[in-house]
């Protein structure tokens, strides 16, 4: 060693060398937020570029949507044969498209009072105070009148709509879960909440709303509980046929009566987060619903997440952009072709229930009819129900997973033809004369609710190809 | 003079090894420049010794430096023409007159992390090169990812002070900014 001494010199030399770098600039903190601030102005204070671009989603407007757009318009107006399907409870009476997340309170506050009838359970996706509710509640929080747990609601927040606690933790501005059912949801499809990815966060934060949720019902049909029918699926698999497997498993989620049929029915509510992972080309890229949604965007000198939660065909298609290198044009024609499709199969097998809801009706209002055949005609229409409700009242118009879209309306009007045609045998074996075409008497629905909500024809958005409805 | 000359030569030339007792067999008259009267014998060769070294030195920093610059030249990359389609796709994007293969492709943080960098990148491209194990088409290795992407942050870092990171390549997104494809 003695000979090499030199040795220690040129290691610590290269050491030195290796390690100095100049210190990582820290951005500074002027305000903190307090644990579990409810409150999005003060979050604001120290998050003021995302806050502006947050508040942005006050502004609405129709931008370049064709089918969707941030502006109130009545969704039964536009597609009639939701009249029918929907005829039996709030949603046959006042269904629109809502505005942005400052707004989402203020939307179910401005609603029909039928749409609120379930109880405070519905204020699970609109109110940031919801987990606070209902560990406070319990059971109550499901079951009482919608006004009464509203009212718990302190009043300064009374219209509070989405706010920055729903999907951040106040300290780290770490994404989180912040409503219970979805890490349940997520522990049935073989998911650990606790060990999630960023990106898969960035995704889920949107699925703790953006899903379709089951309202538990006990034998009063009062709300006790609420989940997603995810417990036959799998992450990345999550399909309509194992959800009505949950329906039929869990008969206490079927939540109302469908006025034209008789018949008790579940409900698929906004489907976003389903069909999107259900194996979606841009789900399997990688792409999570922040990436299209949230967009970056520079804010002065730097990059932040664009808050302003909005169609991605806003902006000019600069959330596709990002990755897509052709013209803004050119990629809202591919989105308007597919969402045409989409409308084309939804508006063919939306009526062909509609189609079937009417021959079921005059069935069940003639004496002497077959009753199995009638019975096996309303099976084929639940199952018909459930395809069609899955892709209409998921937002994208088909967009999110065009291929899984169509073949849920096929299936669905393949179940709405057999259900018809079962309904015509039954009539025509019990000699009543059946038209070739019901009349789906939209007249029924001219006004509709303690609003008077109107038909208005004119906001006809059906779709066909041949222009044959 | 003559005296001491023929001095050291006679005593090469013993035989009988008693002035080599105790050198470990070394011949006293022919010692290295070590114990006493060293710097007295060298005295006259220290000019050169140290004019040699100092020509050593600059001839060795310039030359490390001149290799360095060298070898930074994204066309010394392109010196293995398996590199032509990356040069070119880098020529015609918009990095080209901002940066070149090394800015991406080398580690920054410091100077010996840079030469480790060049090295490992260097042993490893010769050895697949000339093995003939190249593959087509060519795709980052996940060490090179990592490099790339603390290079992106390098130059576009302010602009990412408040993203997190994510662990996300950067041209997961910025698809066509690498090399246009």
């Amino acid at each position: 060693m003695k000979r090499y001494w030199w040795v220690w010199i040129l290691c610590l030399f290269v050491l030195a060398v290796a390690s100095c770098a100049p210190p990582k600039a820290q951005t500074v903190k002027t305000v903190s937020i307090p644990p579990g601030e409810v409150d999005p102005a003060v979050w604001g204070k120290a998050y003021p570029l995302e806050y502006d671009s947050f508040m942005k989603t006050k502004e609405g407007g129709q931008g370049q949507s064709k089918y969707k757009g941030s502006d109130p318009k009545d969704k039964l107006s536009e597609f009639p044969y939701q009249l029918v399907l929907l005829d039996g409870w709030g949603f046959g009476v006042e269904f629109n498209e809502p505005r942005g997340h400052v707004n989402m309170l203020k939307d179910q506050l401005d609603i029909d009072p039928s749409r609120r009838k379930a109880g405070g359970v519905c204020l699970t996706c609109k109110t940031p105070y919801a987990t606070q509710l209902k560990d406070k509640m319990g059971v109550d929080y499901y079951k009482l009148p919608y006004d009464q747990v509203h009212a718990q609601i302190p009043e300064e927040h009374a219209d509070l709509g989405l706010s920055c606690i729903d999907c951040h933790d106040s300290a780290t501005m770490d994404l989180q879960i912040s409503r219970w059912f979805l890490n349940d949801a997520l522990k049935a499809t073989g998911k650990d909440p606790d060990h999630l990815t960023r990106q898969e966060k960035r995704s889920l934060v949107c699925a703790q709303c953006h899903n379709t949720y089951s309202i538990v019902k006990d034998q009063d049909m009062k709300s006790v509980g609420i989940y997603l029918p995810w417990q036959n699926s799998k992450w990345g698999n999550i399909t309509i046929e194992n959800i009505e497997a949950q329906y039929k498993t869990d008969p206490s989620v079927l939540e109302w009566k469908n006025a034209p049929t008789g018949i008790k029915l579940a409900q698929v509510r906004h489907p976003e987060f389903e069909l999107y992972s259900n194996s979606s080309i841009h789900w399997n890229s990688g792409v999570s619903c922040a990436d299209c949604h949230m967009p970056y965007e520079r804010a002065g000198s730097s990059k932040i997440s664009s808050h302003h939660v909005q169609s991605p065909l806003k902006e000019d298609m600069k959330a596709c952009l990002q990755c897509h290198n052709q013209s803004p044009q050119w990629l809202r024609e591919q989105v308007i072709a597919i969402q045409d499709r989409t409308n084309n199969m939804a508006t063919r097998a939306g009526n062909q229930t509609a189609q079937a809801a009417k021959a079921i009706e005059l069935a069940n209002k003639t004496t002497g009819v077959d009753q199995q055949m009638l019975n096996d005609a309303k099976s084929l229409y639940e199952k018909a129900y459930y395809r069609v409700d899955f892709v209409t009242a998921e937002n994208s118009m088909g967009f999110h997973n065009p291929p899984e879209a169509m073949r849920v309306l096929g299936d669905g009007l393949y179940y709405a033809d057999r259900s018809l045609a079962k309904a015509r045998e039954a009539l025509i074996k019990a000699g009543v004369p059946v038209p070739d075409k019901f009349d789906l008497e939209l007249g029924k629905y001219a006004k509709r609710g303690s609003k008077g909500v109107p038909f208005q024809p004119e906001l006809n958005m059906e779709f066909t190809f041949d222009g044959i409805k | 003079m003559k005296e001491s000359l023929q001095d050291a030569g006679a005593g090469s030339g013993m035989a009988d090894g008693a002035e080599t007792k105790g050198t470990g067999g070394r011949d006293n008259g022919k010692q290295p420049p070590g114990g006493k009267g060293w710097f007295k014998r060298w005295r006259s060769r220290l000019p050169f010794l140290l004019g040699g070294l100092l020509a050593l030195a600059v001839l060795s920093f310039w030359g490390a430096k001149a290799t360095l610059a060298y070898t930074d030249r994204p066309e010394y990359c392109l010196s293995c023409h398996v590199m032509e389609k990356h040069y070119e796709s880098w020529f015609h994007s918009a990095h080209n007159k901002v940066a070149t293969c090394g800015d991406c492709h080398v580690p920054h943080q410091n100077m010996a992390a840079k030469l480790a960098g060049k090295g490992v990148d260097g042993l490893r491209d010769s050895y697949y090169f000339y093995t003939n194990q190249v593959p087509d088409p060519i795709r980052l290795s996940n060490r090179g990812s990592k490099i790339v992407r603390e290079n992106c942050l390098r130059c576009h870092g302010n602009l990412m002070e408040k993203i997190e990171n994510e662990n996300r390549n950067c041209w997961e997104c910025h698809r066509s900014v690498p090399h246009g494809y």
